[in-house]
C-alpha cells in the first residue's frame, strides 16, 4: 500500500513555503538541498506536484545500479549509489524526479558557476562543468525523519497538503461511496425521510 | 487598516484591488482562503490572474492603469443600481452631491475601453461587495499606491466603502495591507516629513511645544514646516537642496526607481552616512559605513500592518563592534551637543512613544511579553486595544464625518509606443524581501530563487519576439537596460511584462520611470514603458550573467573585508 | 537549545516565532502562536533566519565601523570614536553652512524596530532641526 503527498488546489497559494521546508529538511541531513516537490501553475490551478510512491513503480524497475529502493515507507534513492544516468526521470509519469548536484562554485580555483548550456534545456540534459547529479525524489522524509512526517506536509500554512495512506484512502473512499449511494437515490427519483441536507 | 488580520477570515465580502497576498503576505492570504471556506464571496481586480483570482467568485482582468476609471465606474453601480446606504451617507458623510457630480458621468458601458472590463461583470461585482453581509472589506497594496493617480484612487475606495456603508462595523472597512514588517511602524514613529509620532503634525504648534518640553529644546529649534520625501531626494541633491543624508536601515540603490540617476546623484553629496547591517549597493558608495545590530541581536517592537504592536526579543550576541541604531543616535547627538540618551529599547518606548502618543500609552512591554500585542488605539493600560477602527461611523476629521472625493480618470505617464510598447510593472517575490539583502543571504531562500529573478510575459508577446520559456532576455527602457529570464506565463496580460524588484542583476529599477505624484510623492512603479528582446546567444549570456554577479559579489565582499584590516595608531585613539 | 521569541523580519502579518539557538548561532525558527499566524509560517518566516549568522552568500555583513576619507578613495575601518566624531563634525559644518534643512535622514521600516525610529526622528529633529526625514512607505 502506497502513501503519498496530495494536494487541494483551491488551498494552495503558491507560495512555496512546502519547498522551502523540504529543501531545509533535505539539506540538514546532509542530502541534496533541492526541493522534492514541482509548484507548477496553469491557468486555472496552483499544485505542488510530487512522488506518488507508485505501487508499480517505474523508477524502482529500471534503476540499474539499484540505487533506488521500496522500504516499509516510501520509495527512496540512496545519492551516494546513484550514478545520475537519469533514467527514473524519464520514466516517471508525474515528472516527480529530476537530477540536482552540488555546485563546486567556490572551490578549487573556480570562482563562479560555469553553466554550458541555455538554462531552456531540459533539466535531463543539463550539466554544469564539475558537478556530478544524482535523482532527488520525495522520500516522505522517511530517511531522516521517520517520526516528524512530511516536511512540508507540516509547513503548509494553508494546510493543502495531505498525507493520504492508508487509512485517509479507506475513510475517503467510503465518503466517497456513501455519496455515491445518496446520488443513486435522487437519480432513481426515491426520497426518504432518513436523509440528511 | 480600518479592520485587523484575523478579521479578515470574518467578513462577507473580500474584495482584492491591486493587492496580490499569496507573494506579498503568504499569512494574509491564509485568511482570505479561510474566509472562502466560510462561505465568503471573494473578488479580485488585477490585470494578471493572481492565486487568489482563481478562487474568486468574480474575476475583474482590468487593464493596467485604468484603477480611477474602473473604481468610479464600481462606485456608478452602487448609487444607480441603489445600493447607497443613506443612513450611513446622511450621518457620517460630507459631499455627496459634489463627488457623484464627478461619479455620475462614469459608467462601466463607457469606461470599457479604459478599463477592458466587461460592464456586467462589473456591475455585478459592485452589487456583491455592497450587498454583503455582514461586512465587506476592500483590500489593496501596491497596484493603488504604485500609480499615477494613487491618492485619487485611495479617496475612491474609501468613498465606495462610505456610500455602500461597508465600513464603520466589524470586520469591514478599507485595508492598504502594508508592506515591510514595520513600515507601519516607521510612520507610527514619526519617521515621515510631517508627522511626529503618533501622527501628531509638525506644523501644530501646540504639538510643537509638546514635544520641545519633552526634548529639551527651545521650541525654535523644531522645524514648523513639513520636511522632504525620500523620493525627492536625486531632484533635492541636483538643485543643491539636500548636501548630507543619512541612510538608516535602507537601499535605495536597489528600491527607488530610476537608480542610474540616483546613482550619480548620490556621488555628488558633501556627506553620505550609511547605517546597516549589511554591505548593500547603497553601504558601498556611502562616506561613513556605520554597522549596527541585526534583527535577531537586538530586542523592539514592531507594528503590524493592522496596527498591532508586537515585542521581539534578543536571541544571539552582537556581531563584532556592532552598536544597537538607538545606541548610534544617541552617541552622535552628543557629541553635537545635544543629550538624547536611554539605558534601554523599553525606556525608549515609554518615554518617547507611550507618553507622547496618547493612542498608544496602554502598549506596555509587559502587555506585549510572550505572544502577546497591543493594537492602537490603546490609550489606556486596561484597554483592550482596537482591531476595528471608525465604528459606528464616527472618523477622525474635525467633523467627525467622512470626506467623499472624487477624481478625473487620466493616462499614465508614460503610455507605450512603437518605441517602447510594452508596459512594464514592478511585483514582488514571494522567496526574497525588499532589497533582498537579508534573504538573499538566506541559504534556502537563495536556492529557491536566485540571479537575475524573472520577467513574466505572455506567450503572444514572447512568440512575437522570438523568446523562449527560461532564455535569459534583456530589457530596456529610456531610463537603461537590464537582463532578466524569461517566464512565459498565461497568467499575465499581454502587452505588460512584471518583473520583481528584488534582484541586483536583474534590476528592474533600472528601468523604471522616476515619476512621483504631487501629494504622497509615491514612483508610478506600476507603469513604464519598457521594450524586451531575446539575448541571441544563451549559451554566452548565462556565462555573462554568472560572471556579472561573482563580479558584483566579489566587489561588495572586497569593499566589507577592508573593515577586517585593524585601524591605523594614526586612526586610534 | 535555547529558543528566543522573535517577530518575522520580513513582511507586515506580523507572525509571531520561536528562533532556535546553539552556540550563539541561530540554526533554525519554529511558528508560535500569535495574533496574525496562529502558529503558522511562510518559508520566509522559516527559513528566512541565517542571514544573522553573516553566510556571505550574497554580501558580509558589517562589523566594524568604516571611513572614506576623501571622496573617490576607499573605505577603511576606523574606531567608533573616530567615525562618530567625523560624521558628527561633518553634519554641523553642513548645517551651519546651508542650514539643517539641507541634512536629509532616513528611518527604517525593516528589522530595527519602533524604538530606534523613536531615536532618529528625535535626534533629526531636535538635534539637526529638521523635519527631513522619511522612510521607504512608498517603494
Amino acid at each position: 500500500m502506497n502513501t503519498f503527498i496530495a494536494i487541494e488546489p483551491d488551498r494552495c497559494i503558491g507560495c512555496g513555503t512546502c519547498q522551502a521546508a523540504c529543501s531545509e529538511g533535505h539539506r540538514k541531513a546532509g542530502l541534496q538541498a533541492e526541493p522534492r516537490l514541482a509548484l507548477t501553475f496553469t491557468p486555472q490551478v496552483t499544485a505542488a506536484v510530487t512522488c506518488h510512491q507508485c505501487e508499480g513503480a517505474p523508477c524502482l524497475a529500471v534503476c540499474p545500479v539499484d540505487a533506488i529502493t521500496r522500504t516499509d515507507v516510501a520509495i527512496v534513492v540512496d545519492e551516494q549509489t546513484c550514478i545520475g544516468c537519469k533514467l527514473c526521470a524519464v520514466v516517471c509519469p508525474f515528472g516527480a524526479i529530476h537530477p540536482s548536484g552540488t555546485s563546486t562554485a567556490g572551490v578549487a580555483g573556480l570562482s563562479f558557476p560555469t553553466p554550458t548550456q541555455p538554462r531552456g534545456v531540459s533539466p535531463l540534459l543539463a550539466w554544469s562543468i564539475g558537478v556530478y547529479t544524482c535523482a532527488v525524489k520525495c522520500d516522505l522524509c522517511s530517511t531522516y525523519d521517520p517520526e516528524g512526517g512530511p516536511h512540508c506536509v507540516r509547513a503548509c500554512p494553508t494546510n493543502a497538503l495531505y498525507v493520504r495512506d492508508v487509512t485517509a484512502l479507506t475513510g475517503i473512499r467510503k465518503e466517497k461511496m456513501r455519496a455515491a449511494a445518496a446520488a443513486n437515490q435522487i437519480m432513481m427519483n426515491r426520497s426518504t425521510n432518513l436523509r440528511r441536507p | 487598516m480600518s479592520c485587523g488580520v484575523p478579521g479578515m477570515e470574518d467578513a462577507g465580502c473580500l474584495f482584492l484591488f491591486g493587492y496580490n497576498p499569496s507573494a506579498s503576505h503568504p499569512i494574509v492570504s491564509r485568511r482570505i482562503v479561510k474566509a472562502k471556506e466560510k462561505g465568503a464571496k471573494i473578488i479580485v481586480a488585477d490585470p494578471r490572474v493572481i492565486e487568489t483570482a482563481r478562487i474568486a467568485d468574480i474575476y475583474l482582468p482590468l487593464k493596467n492603469g485604468s484603477n480611477i476609471a474602473f473604481l468610479n465606474a464600481f462606485a456608478n453601480v452602487i448609487v444607480t443600481e441603489g445600493l447607497v446606504d443613506e443612513e450611513f451617507v446622511k450621518e457620517h458623510t460630507l459631499g455627496f452631491d459634489e463627488w457623484w457630480d464627478t461619479i455620475k458621468e462614469y459608467t462601466p458601458e463607457n469606461t470599457q475601453e479604459i478599463t477592458g472590463v466587461d460592464p456586467q461583470l462589473l456591475r455585478e461585482a459592485a452589487r456583491m461587495y455592497a450587498t454583503a453581509e455582514p461586512s465587506s472589506i476592500l483590500c489593496w497594496g501596491m497596484g493603488v499606491c504604485q500609480h499615477l493617480q494613487n491618492v485619487e484612487a485611495v479617496h475612491a475606495c474609501a468613498a465606495i466603502a462610505c456610500v455602500s456603508g461597508q465600513i464603520g462595523k466589524p470586520n469591514s472597512g478599507v485595508a492598504p495591507v502594508r508592506g515591510q514588517n514595520n513600515v507601519q511602524g516607521a510612520c507610527d514613529m514619526g519617521a515621515l516629513p510631517n508627522y511626529f509620532p503618533g501622527y501628531q503634525k509638525v506644523t501644530d504648534p501646540d504639538i510643537r511645544q509638546k514635544f520641545a518640553d519633552h526634548w529639551n529644546v527651545p521650541v525654535e529649534a523644531l522645524s514648523d514646516h513639513v520636511g522632504y520625501k525620500v523620493s525627492d531626494l536625486p531632484k533635492l541633491i541636483e538643485e543643491g537642496k539636500i548636501r548630507a543624508f543619512y541612510n538608516f536601515g535602507e537601499d535605495p540603490v536597489q528600491t527607488e526607481p530610476d537608480v542610474p540617476h540616483l546613482t550619480k546623484m548620490l556621488e555628488k553629496l558633501d556627506l553620505f552616512v550609511c547605517q546597516d547591517i549589511f554591505m548593500t549597493q547603497t553601504a558601498a558608495m556611502a562616506d561613513v559605513v556605520l554597522p549596527a545590530t541585526s534583527w535577531g541581536e537586538h530586542e523592539g517592537v514592531f507594528t503590524a500592518c493592522d496596527r498591532t504592536f508586537q515585542y521581539f526579543s534578543q536571541a544571539v550576541p552582537p556581531k563584532g563592534e556592532c552598536k544597537h541604531d538607538w545606541q548610534i543616535f544617541s552617541e552622535l547627538a552628543e557629541r553635537m551637543g545635544y543629550d538624547m540618551h536611554w539605558e534601554n529599547a523599553q525606556q525608549i518606548w515609554d518615554e518617547e512613544c507611550r507618553a507622547l502618543w496618547p493612542a498608544a500609552y496602554g502598549a506596555t512591554y509587559e502587555k506585549m511579553a510572550g505572544t502577546g500585542h497591543a493594537q492602537w488605539p490603546i490609550p489606556t493600560l486596561d484597554h483592550p486595544g482596537t482591531p476595528d477602527l471608525f465604528l459606528g461611523g464616527k472618523f477622525t476629521t474635525p467633523e467627525g464625518k467622512a470626506h467623499l472625493v472624487a477624481h478625473d480618470y487620466r493616462d499614465p505617464t508614460e503610455m507605450p509606443d512603437e518605441e517602447f510598447p510594452l508596459i512594464l510593472c514592478t511585483v514582488r517575490e514571494v522567496g526574497h524581501y525588499s532589497c533582498r539583502s537579508m534573504t538573499g543571504n538566506c541559504k534556502v531562500l537563495a536556492l529557491l530563487a536566485d540571479e537575475p529573478g524573472e520577467l513574466r510575459i505572455h506567450p503572444d508577446d514572447a512568440k512575437e519576439r522570438g523568446i523562449r520559456d527560461g532564455e535569459l532576455v534583456r530589457a530596456w527602457s529610456r531610463r537603461g537596460e537590464t537582463m532578466s529570464r524569461a517566464v512565459i506565463d498565461e497568467r499575465v496580460n499581454a502587452g505588460t511584462v512584471y518583473m520583481t524588484y528584488q534582484w541586483w542583476i536583474g534590476k528592474c529599477n533600472n528601468l523604471t520611470l522616476h515619476h512621483v505624484d504631487d501629494r504622497s510623492r509615491t514612483p508610478e512603479d506600476k507603469f513604464s514603458a519598457c521594450q524586451v528582446e531575446a539575448l541571441p546567444d544563451q549559451k554566452w549570456a548565462e556565462r555573462h550573467l554568472q560572471e556579472l554577479y561573482s563580479q558584483l559579489k566579489e566587489d561588495l565582499a572586497e569593499t566589507a573585508a577592508a573593515q577586517h584590516v585593524e585601524p591605523t595608531c594614526e586612526g586610534a585613539e | 537549545m535555547e529558543k528566543h521569541m522573535a517577530v518575522c523580519p520580513y513582511c507586515g502579518a506580523g507572525c509571531k516565532l520561536n528562533l532556535l539557538v546553539e552556540n550563539d548561532q541561530i540554526v533554525g525558527s519554529e511558528g508560535l502562536d500569535g495574533l496574525t499566524n496562529q502558529g503558522e509560517l511562510c518559508l520566509k518566516g522559516m527559513c528566512g533566519y541565517d542571514f544573522v549568522n553573516d553566510t556571505k552568500i550574497l554580501t558580509p555583513r558589517l562589523y566594524h565601523p568604516m571611513l572614506r576619507r576623501e571622496k573617490g578613495g576607499k573605505l577603511e575601518r576606523v574606531t567608533w570614536d573616530e567615525a562618530l566624531d567625523f560624521t558628527a563634525s561633518k553634519l554641523m559644518e553642513i548645517k551651519e553652512k546651508y542650514g539643517p534643512d539641507a541634512i536629509m535622514t532616513t528611518g527604517s521600516s525593516r528589522g530595527t524596530g519602533n524604538e530606534s525610529n523613536l531615536a532618529m526622528q528625535r535626534f533629526t529633529r531636535a538635534c539637526l532641526g529638521t523635519n527631513n526625514i522619511d522612510n521607504c512607505a512608498r517603494t
